[in-house]
């Protein structure tokens, strides 16, 4: 029997173990290349980057807090360029999210594909970044400061976009190797969590962490999940209020407002569902109901959506509460697994 | 180390003269506490009416306790463990007499009590269910053992009857009616039950209403941090701490939790609150009332409603009444239980900020402009020297000295009005041959405003930034001309471990200019008459009250002081992050202020604090009353009175 959780102790430098522990994990799975967010990449730091050394990990940070693109929608491509070759994806929580719904709403699988997914404590709006990254030397500052507070699940929530405070699903979770910070005092250690046991063994995760997870440690990640998770649950409710008549009831009346919005589609094409399955539209130039179901229903709350539209349209609330709607509809919650089958075809 | 060194830090002796100075030395502000605030309650003696009030309940029940208690003694409930006798002789006739004139008093103290609820009703008094229940049974018991007494001298008919004066007129009262004594025999063993089982009810209902101030309130007095009141409380190890802020009731130190128990609702802080007073509403008292009502309902009967340790804010609280304090510590110098509204206000704001990040727009928008430009203006950092322009200020780089250091604050730096008080100030100190130097583009914001919105991360790193640089460079003082760096510098960043002695503007000119009168050397008119508003953060935070005045008066100044002043004074409206918010139009304290300041012969207000100077200034714009009162700061005034007289 073989443990799934495991500490790994950080020793006042957790970016730094977790880019000796990827490089570990790079050798065991015999990887060719890898897709990360890198710390310092030119002027488009919030792009992933694509490596084929081990020793280029060393720039790597799941935590920057800065999102231009969710990573998933560029695995398709990816996938059939490094045909044959072992690729491996290191993505926040709403990329993996967006990934499993990506592979249910195409032909695509996630064979030869090893995902690794971390904690996310929040990202800042672009242009929020860039502004606060300009300032001498801080870029890399405002990574550790954001991983400063993993204790507590991040602060300052205000400050991060609204997709962000929305976020009710945080933690890492159904990628094959998940790492966990939420709750932890993270510079002294942090956790490792592998999808099952064959995993576990597969990248020899007693060997590469420190030990089996205590419970006290599990408790405190999983307690403060719970703790976010309320919060942010009556961030959506004040922000739902707030709304008012911008809210459509339901997806008809989201048709209705695609109509009138400007239609210009940017929130669809920056939709790594979309990527995948875009919705087509009926004679009359609306979108099909069905098609729109079945596009939010799989919605990964990465907003993307949001940070593209040119109306500034507050669009996380908006897809997230049609979102939460249709789960009840059809109970299906989406980013959980592979075997739980699409309701809407 | 030798054998006696070592047994010496093994065991120091019980009767060690260090730890005995050790221990008084840090017991002293709490024996300090029980006797000015415990026995003697000066705070409540504050105010005449109340405090006679309190003073003649407090010292007549106090008294009867304690004769009671001689009383039981010699009924020998405690042989044999102690055996004490009732005095004898004179001593008796003395106890009789003490023990009736302390019922006297109680009762007169309630009359007083029944008047203030009944008829002259104080706008901030509310009166519940057991207001009423303390006073029926506090009239009630010595009514009781009033009647007792006049019944016993009348069964028993002693020589000595006179000594019990109310006792003695009741008894002959009761004569007069026609009791005989064996019938006053008979009736004294119902009053004497009577009396005792009053008192039994009165005593058990103590937790149950607010009698329970009687152990709660002298309990938070000496309980109560004993850290300046100008400082809030740190959050050490902030990125580890388990949660920022306070965002329920269970979250609240016990201390904390404490002080609303030890809170009677007495109204005092609300009469002062100049958020209250301007009609917003937020009051001291009832948010630490509120705060009390979820305590309860949490601890004490967590089965009763539902709201068990529920989210404060949006639960019980409405989310913008946080911000409607300016932390200006009216209500912490009016209470005389020591409750701290100011702090718990700072916890929910930093739950607010820090953990929830629902906070309102303008405080969102102050805090994005020091975090992101390391000022609350928003201006560019590099533009932090602009005010000096043309006056070749001494720039300080690492390693260099000087006497004075300017701290010059970003109001100085970057608010048009201000600069032109730093430059007035720079120009005093041109002329009194001052050795000084600035930080230039160097020195960040101290973190104030964003400490006391909540912002407790970004205060930690402003500060840690400034004490750095200053630790690089040698100066004998820091001198500010903001009260807010000044409270900050001089109090809390000992917290962050800069120790430097700080100095604000007012101290350090009253010092430099000793004590004679200075003849106004230009010849300028002076002004009629002008008031001064006293800065919370340097007069109610750190004492400073008659400095200011002095150099006023010093330059010739006659000053006549408004309705409020000293301790007492009423808020500008600006501190605690308010300068900063939005404000209803008729809900400005500023406005209300600046009436404070016409309704005096003044035609000018002297400020010593870039808030309050900014706030005036605002409320005789938004009123176009610039020709009846201008506000300036005391360096300017100076500035203006000691400018060489032109050529002619």
């Amino acid at each position: 029997m073989m443990d799934i959780n495991y500490e790994l102790e950080t020793n006042g430098d957790p970016i730094g173990t977790l880019q000796d522990f990827f490089i570990a994990v790079w050798q065991e799975a015999d990887l060719h290349t890898m897709l990360v967010p890198a710390e310092s990449s030119s002027d488009q730091p919030g792009l992933p980057v694509l490596i084929d050394k081990p020793s280029e990990l060393a720039n790597v940070n799941p935590f920057k807090p800065v999102m231009s693109l969710n990573a998933a929608q560029q695995i398709p491509a990816l996938k059939s360029t490094e045909q044959g070759s072992n690729l491996a994806a290191l993505l926040r929580p709403c990329e993996m999210r967006a990934l499993i719904e990506m592979v249910k709403h195409d032909s695509f699988t996630m064979d030869n594909l090893l995902t690794i997914s971390a904690d996310c404590l929040g990202t800042y709006p672009e242009s929020d970044f860039f502004w606060r990254a300009d300032r001498k030397d801080s870029a890399s500052k405002l990574s550790q400061e954001t991983l400063k507070f993993a204790r507590q699940g991040g602060i300052m929530a205000y400050r991060f976009r609204s997709a962000c405070q929305l976020c009710q699903q945080p933690n890492a979770a159904s990628a094959d190797i998940n790492i966990g910070v939420i709750g932890l005092p993270v510079r002294k250690t942090i956790l490792v969590n592998a999808k099952n046991e064959a995993s576990a063994e597969k990248y020899q995760l007693s060997k590469h962490t420190s030990r089996p997870a205590s419970d006290r440690l599990m408790e405190m990640h999983s307690s403060m999940l719970v703790k976010l998770s309320e919060r942010r649950v009556r961030t959506q409710e004040r922000v739902i209020q707030g709304l008012g008549e911008i809210l459509p009831a339901d997806v008809d009346g989201l048709i209705q407002q695609f109509k009138s919005c400007g239609d210009c589609s940017a929130c669809l094409d920056n939709c790594p569902i979309c990527e995948t399955d875009y919705p087509r539209r009926g004679d009359d130039g609306a979108y099909v109901h069905r098609d729109i179901v079945r596009w939010l229903i799989s919605c990964a709350g990465c907003g993307m959506c949001e940070q593209a539209c040119p109306n500034h349209q507050p669009l996380s609330a908006i897809f997230n509460h049609l979102r939460q709607q249709l789960a009840a509809e059809y109970a299906y919650q989406p980013g959980l697994s592979l075997t739980d089958p699409l309701p809407v075809h | 180390m030798t054998t006696t060194e070592l047994s010496k830090e093994r065991s120091p002796s019980p009767f060690d003269r260090q730890r005995w100075r050790n221990f008084l030395s840090s017991s002293r502000p709490y024996i300090k506490d029980f006797f000015l605030h415990v026995i003697a309650q000066v705070r409540v003696l504050k105010k005449a009416y109340p405090g006679l009030m309190h003073l003649l309940i407090f010292w007549g029940v106090t008294i009867q306790v304690i004769g009671t208690a001689i009383n039981l003694m010699q009924m020998q409930l405690f042989i044999p463990f102690v055996e004490l006798s009732i005095p004898r002789g004179n001593g008796y006739l003395l106890y009789e007499l003490i023990m009736d004139l302390a019922g006297v008093a109680i009762l007169l103290g309630v009359a007083m009590a029944a008047i203030r609820r009944a008829i002259i009703r104080p706008k901030t008094l509310e009166t519940r269910w057991d207001d009423t229940y303390a006073l029926v049974m506090l009239a009630l018991i010595p009514i009781v053992g009033f009647t007792l007494e006049a019944l016993r001298l009348t069964a028993a008919a002693p020589e000595w009857a006179r000594w019990s004066p109310v006792g003695y007129v009741l008894s002959g009262a009761l004569l007069s009616m026609g009791l005989s004594p064996s019938t006053a025999a008979q009736l004294h063993n119902i009053f004497f039950w009577s009396h005792i089982v009053l008192v039994l009810v009165l005593v058990a209902s103590l937790p149950y209403t607010k009698l329970r101030h009687l152990v709660q309130t002298p309990l938070n007095v000496l309980l109560r941090p004993h850290r300046e009141d100008g400082v809030l409380e740190i959050i050490e190890n902030i990125d580890e701490a388990e949660i920022l802020g306070t965002g329920k009731i269970s979250e609240f130190s016990p201390q904390q939790l404490l002080s609303f128990d030890a809170c009677v609702s007495c109204g005092r802080c609300e009469e002062v609150c100049p958020a209250f007073i301007c009609g917003m509403d937020y009051t001291p008292r009832s948010l630490v009332q509120t705060l009390r009502t979820a305590s309860m309902d949490t601890f004490i009967n967590p089965n009763g409603n539902g709201k068990v340790d529920q989210e404060l804010i949006e639960g019980t609280i409405p989310a913008d009444l946080p911000w409607a304090c300016t932390t200006c510590g009216a209500c912490l110098t009016s209470c005389p239980a020591f409750v701290n509204p100011v702090d718990a206000i700072v916890e929910l704001r930093r739950y607010q900020t820090l953990t929830t990040g629902k906070i309102p727009k303008s405080v969102a928008d102050v805090m994005r402009n020091m975090e992101r430009q390391g000022n609350p203006w928003g201006m560019p950092p590099e533009d932090r020297l602009a005010w000096a322009d043309g006056l070749e200020i001494n720039e300080l780089a690492p390693g260099d000295e000087t006497d004075v250091l300017i701290f010059l604050g970003c109001a100085f730096a970057y608010d048009d009005r201000n600069k032109k008080v730093a430059r007035s100030f720079v120009n005093i100190l041109r002329r009194e041959n001052v050795d000084f130097a600035v930080l230039g583009l160097d020195e960040m914001c101290c973190g104030e405003t964003a400490r006391r919105m909540g912002h407790e991360y970004l205060f930690q790193m402003f500060a840690e930034q400034n004490i750095e640089m200053l630790s690089t460079l040698k100066f004998k003082r820091i001198v500010t001309q903001c009260p807010h760096c000044f409270n900050t510098l001089k109090n809390e960043y000992p917290q962050m471990g800069g120790e430097f002695e700080v100095l604000h503007y007012t101290e350090f000119l009253s010092e430099l200019m000793g004590q004679e009168k200075l003849i106004p050397s230009n010849g300028n008119s002076t002004p009629a008459a002008l008031t001064y508003q006293d800065s919370c953060y340097l007069g109610r935070y750190n004492q400073i009250y008659k400095k200011p005045r002095k150099l006023l008066d010093q330059a010739g100044y006659q000053l006549v002081e408004m309705a409020d002043s000293g301790e007492n004074s009423f808020c500008c409206g600006g501190g605690g992050g308010q300068m900063w918010m939005e404000t209803d139009a008729d809900q400005r304290i500023n406005q209300k202020r600046m009436q404070d300041a016409l309704a005096t012969a003044a035609d000018t207000v002297a400020t010593a604090c870039p808030y309050c100077l900014l706030m005036f200034d605002d409320a005789i714009r938004s009123k176009g009353i610039s020709e009846e009162l201008q506000v300036l700061d005391i360096a300017e005034l100076l500035d203006q009175q000691y400018q060489p007289a032109a050529e002619a």
